[in-house]
């Protein structure tokens, strides 16, 4: 039963370069489908497809999995099919200025629009200043005006009449009128008058008092008069306005018919251009200003933005819904914002400051967006559910959305939204979302789930190298040889640890391409070959290895103590993975256990001083399983263990060194020792068979340095589980040295197979009478563990004994004390 | 045409212009700078207290509708003197604030009596007198005021009968009639013409054939001496309604024509200035 070392062919699941059937990615055709991510692509097309409220995508997987140029890719060719949306502008609401009102257009007639609007202003301001200067409009003025100056001429000259036939003259003074009795067109002076006689005085003054009042009545009239002018000429002025405007207007709602919204906006226009027809009878171009600075029309004065259009979304020249990404999905930049212009220290704003999101652009089509710059930003993930949620959007500024401020602003009318958002994140977003928002299932109902692995097999190897040869077209790089694109597949299958799986990360494959060919660049040569791809990857891990090889120094100079000759009891080398950023290595520290008598525990020392994890304690807790019941299924373990990662410092965390720890255990319950030369890795269960653990290959290759660096004795090797086997994608390096016999890597399926190996000594099986033969392993182990039971019964019944004599002697002088 | 001015008959030194504080004097007082500018002239103001306005100060009974408030209240001496001086510092300051931009010489008095005999007696020592058409009369009745009517019919000096409407750039017009002051006009016109940079016409009234072609010919004899270029032709001009007809087709700067032309007797002459668009200097 004793396990043999694994032949060289298991150890690399090399890329046949016979298979591959050209010679350079030259002759290969780009490849259109998406590799390795059937279940991605259904479930997209599947929810770009379905036109239904809820029916958002979500794609998760890891960076560099090709979400978004699958899903851009797809959106694109779904959206070339679908109609152009309509244009969205925000105009003037003449009613209640700070409600600006959304027009819907045809695509391309906002922008229309908004220059016919542009003309039928710089047209009215040239007409209507015309049409009041016109000698028309002024002799009808004019007319209007003397006709009441006439009137009051002609009462004043009737009273003057009057006044003449009774010798009394209306005379004008400074401030008004008089009269005063005359002589030969002269005033009488006061001592003429003297002389006059009673009666006579009496008559001038009767008739002054009267003429006086006639006078007075006709005056009063004046202002009444004055007002009927104003009037008039009022509503002389509207109907040279609506003359004006009129004609112009009606042709425009002629060519926007087929909008019943813009013909009633352009109805306002003209009722409003009559009501403000002052505004267009000066011909001024300036703004009125403060202090000599120029303030801006819509702050004080005629304005005539407020007959401009302000185009959110038009589509003059596009073919198909729109496919938006935005980059930067804040609150604002997803549902639009209204700016304000600083003015004398006061901000300002109106409807042609409303500046449009990403969902404006995008409705009718597609928005993609990262989701976790959506939740990074304050609001935006709210704003867009709200947006989802009522099909509408609002442009509000934060403040207004937490009822912050409430200064006056703009809320411009909601525009009705059709957008189908993509949110393209890791998957762990994913699962939050779905565990804490309970809006998110009912608004995104799609997940599309990527894949970072795929399976290795006669079609994707046909397919990898016409993936490579797309990549190497899209970057322009130089082409690769067979060789190299076998390589790359190599290190593909190495990316994801497994010799039958191949990585669908687009993002290192694509770096590895562009790596090795800087470095073919660097060797003068016109395509990349294997030993660039090589370059590239050597590159890759010394630009990152530096930890690593500071280990390596450290158990050379034997600062870490590591054996790879001799043997010991209670130690063996256990391997552990370190991962620093995107770069993993393998490194050996020893295990150690100790034995003693005791209450049938296994003490972790990790986690006595809490640097182990849960599932490292798990991994040492199974070992107690394993021994009870292996061991002392009929009397109790009275022995207690403890384990210790000899020389570490950090968190240790899984469960991959626990048949590790299980052969130190064996070896120092048995007293027998344990070959150095070797490492071990892998999990165990309660049955004693060996689990599969993750970092296979970077395990084995770190203790292939360590021994490397010594000398290869060609006794040395690595356990590893048996269920590992398939994911070994080893180094060359390491291949050549276990063909050439100095290296071995064994795959062992029980404990009792890799304690054999460890320690040459047979493991044992129970006969039938429930023995392990003489002298095996378990045999000593059994062995170890009854002589310590027994130990502890012959313990436990004499200090028994000792402590029932004391209580005898304590219950005696309880008694003799009532007593 | 050259545009140095001829010598001429004419010697304006003095230009009369009489105010008082109404929007309508000050068109007046702009038409008068204008003129006193363009003939390198002083320019008197004249500010005259009328007498009637004092008397009437010193009847009992009479009282003073005030404009706007349409009240009456009592009349006062000391309030009329008050409310004339003030009206008299306005026209000063109106007659400065006109003619310091220009350099011009002015002068400025006030005068207490009879508004008309004051004026004519005023006018006697300037070279011309100018008055308003209409002294707050709507343009549409089209008469003048008394007082014009009056400086029109009696002063013995030229008087330029304003108007609101000038035209600097139109030609100025001249009517080459049969008085000893044809010339006179002619010469005056040339002046004008000159100083304002402006086309010279010459109409002569063709009422007698023979008369007008002597006209004609003194004229071109007058205007080759002084190297003066003009536009000489004839109008119908048989009596004073045919002539206003013919003036009324073309564009006039400025008319100037004989006070003691045969065809203007009183009637005549106040329709002839009312007729025409423009302001009128009638020679004496």
């Amino acid at each position: 039963m004793t396990a043999k070392a694994l032949p060289v062919s298991a150890l690399c699941q090399e890329c046949d370069e016979r298979q591959l059937d050209f010679d350079t990615t030259a002759d290969l055709k780009d490849l259109t489908e998406v590799i390795g991510q059937a279940r991605a692509v259904e479930s997209a097309q599947f929810g770009i497809g379905i036109r239904r409220e809820g029916y958002n995508l979500f794609a998760l997987g890891p960076t560099g999995t090709g979400k978004f140029s699958l899903i851009n890719r797809l959106a694109k060719e779904k959206a070339a099919t679908e109609p152009l949306p309509n244009d969205w502008c925000y105009v003037n609401n003449f009613k209640e200025a700070h409600k600006p009102r959304a027009l819907e257009l045809a695509p391309g007639l906002g922008d229309s629009l908004r220059r016919d609007m542009d003309q039928l202003v710089d047209d009215l301001r040239s007409s209507m200043p015309a049409a009041y200067e016109s000698e028309e409009y002024r002799t009808q003025v004019q007319a209007i005006q003397e006709e009441v100056k006439e009137r009051e001429e002609s009462a004043l000259q009737e009273l003057q009449k009057s006044a003449k036939e009774k010798g009394i003259a209306l005379i004008r003074t400074p401030a008004g009128f008089a009269f005063a009795p005359t002589k030969d067109d002269e005033v009488v002076s006061p001592d003429e008058y003297d002389k006059l006689s009673k009666t006579e005085r009496k008559r001038i003054e009767r008739d002054v008092e009267e003429l006086q009042q006639q006078l007075q009545r006709s005056l009063h009239q004046v202002p009444q008069w004055k007002k009927e002018i104003k009037d008039r000429v009022k509503s002389l002025d509207r109907e040279v306005a609506t003359y004006s405007v009129s004609h112009l207007i009606e042709s425009l709602q002629e060519k926007y018919r087929e909008s019943a919204a813009v013909t009633e906006y352009l109805g306002e226009v003209r009722e409003d251009v009559i009501d403000h027809l002052e505004d267009f009878r000066s011909n001024e171009e300036e703004g009125p200003t403060v202090l000599g600075i120029q303030l801006s029309k819509a702050a004080e004065g005629p304005s005539f933005n407020r007959y401009k259009v302000n185009v959110l979304v038009g589509h003059a020249n596009g073919d198909g819904a729109p496919v938006i990404y935005e980059d930067n999905p804040s609150y604002q930049n997803l549902v639009g914002r209204v700016e304000h212009l600083a003015q004398l220290g006061a901000l300002v704003t109106d409807f042609t400051m409303i500046k449009s999101g990403a969902l404006h652009r995008a409705n009718g089509g597609y928005l993609l967006i990262d989701a976790q710059k959506v939740l990074m930003q304050p609001y935006a993930w709210e704003g867009l559910k709200r947006a989802l949620r009522s099909r509408q959007i609002h442009i509000e500024s934060l403040g207004q959305m937490l009822s912050l401020v409430s200064t006056v602003s703009l809320e411009p009318a909601p525009v009705p939204m059709n957008v189908k958002v993509v949110m393209l994140g890791d998957p762990y977003l994913y699962y939050l979302l779905a565990y804490y928002d309970p809006e998110f299932g009912e608004l995104f109902k799609v997940a599309v789930d990527f894949d970072d692995r795929m399976q290795r097999d006669a079609d994707s190897s046909r397919l990898y190298p016409r993936l490579i040869a797309t990549l190497v077209r899209k970057e322009d790089l130089r082409h690769f040889h067979r060789t190299a694109v076998a390589r790359v597949i190599e290190h593909s299958a190495r990316a994801v640890g497994d010799a039958e799986r191949l990585s669908t990360h687009m993002g290192s494959v694509q770096d590895l391409l562009r790596e090795a060919d800087y470095w073919a660049d660097e060797a003068g040569a016109d395509i990349v070959r294997r030993e660039h791809v090589q370059h590239a990857i050597d590159s890759q891990i010394h630009r990152s290895d530096r930890l690593q090889q500071r280990i390596q120094e450290e158990i050379q100079r034997g600062t870490i103590l590591i054996d790879t000759e001799g043997e010991r009891v209670g130690a063996v080398n256990g391997l552990s993975v370190m991962s620093l950023g995107q770069y993993s290595f393998g490194q050996p520290s020893r295990i150690t256990a100790r034995v003693r008598l005791g209450e049938g525990e296994v003490i972790d020392i990790e986690r006595e001083v809490e640097l182990g994890g849960p599932i490292h304690s798990k991994g040492v807790m199974i070992l107690a399983g394993y021994l009870g019941a292996r061991f002392a299924h009929d009397r109790p373990l009275s022995l207690s263990a403890s384990l210790v990662f000899e020389q570490s410092y950090g968190e240790i965390e899984g469960d991959s060194a626990s048949s590790t720890e299980l052969y130190a255990l064996l070896s120092a319950l048995a007293e027998a020792p344990i070959k150095q030369c070797f490492a071990v890795t892998g999990s165990v269960n309660q049955q004693g068979e060996v689990q599969p653990i993750g970092g296979v290959n970077e395990k084995i290759e770190g203790f292939f340095d360590v021994c490397r660096a010594r000398e290869l004795t060609g006794e040395q090797g690595v356990l590893i589980p048996e269920s590992n086997v398939k994911h070994l994608m080893l180094r060359q390096d390491v291949v050549d040295a276990v063909a050439d016999g100095k290296f071995s890597i064994y795959a062992v399926a029980t404990i009792d197979e890799g304690i054999e190996i460890l320690t040459g000594v047979p493991a044992g099986e129970r006969d039938a009478s429930g023995r392990f033969p003489p002298n095996s392993i378990n045999y000593r182990v059994d062995e170890k563990i009854r002589t310590l039971s027994e130990k502890m019964h012959a313990f436990a019944t004499a200090t028994k004994g000792a402590e029932a004599e004391d209580e005898k002697g304590e219950a005696g002088d309880d008694e003799g004390a009532e007593e | 045409m050259t545009t140095k001015a001829p010598k001429s008959d004419l010697k304006v030194k003095r230009i009369l212009v009489a105010l008082d504080a109404s929007p309508h004097s000050e068109e007046a007082l702009e038409a008068a700078v204008e003129l006193a500018h363009s003939l390198e002239a002083e320019l008197e103001g004249i500010f005259i207290e009328d007498e009637d306005l004092l008397r009437l100060a010193g009847l009992p009974f009479v009282r003073e509708l005030r404009h706007f408030s349409a009240r009456y209240e009592d009349v006062s001496s000391q309030r009329i003197e008050r409310e004339l001086r003030t009206q008299a510092r306005r026209a000063e300051a109106a007659l400065a604030r006109s003619a310091k931009p220009r350099r011009l010489h002015y002068s400025f008095r006030v005068l207490r009596g009879r508004v008309e005999a004051e004026l004519l007696e005023a006018a006697e020592e300037a070279d011309i007198v100018t008055v308003g058409r209409a002294r707050s009369a709507p343009e549409r009745t089209r008469k003048l005021g008394s007082v014009a009517r009056a400086v029109v019919r009696e002063a013995s000096r030229t008087v330029m009968v304003l108007h609101r409407q000038a035209h600097p750039s139109q030609p100025v017009c001249v009517i080459y009639g049969a008085c000893g002051t044809a010339r006179k006009a002619l010469a005056a016109g040339a002046q004008l013409a000159a100083a304002q940079g402006s086309e010279l016409r010459v109409f002569i009234p063709d009422g007698d054939r023979e008369q007008a072609a002597a006209s004609e010919n003194e004229v071109e004899e007058w205007l080759a001496g002084q190297r003066f270029a003009a536009t000489v032709q004839r109008v119908a001009g048989r009596d004073c309604r045919d002539l206003l007809r013919s003036l009324q087709h073309y564009s006039c700067g400025a008319v100037i024509v004989e006070r003691d032309d045969p065809m203007l007797g009183e009637d005549e002459l106040h329709d002839f200035l009312v007729g025409l668009d423009c302001p009128v200097l009638l020679i004496r």
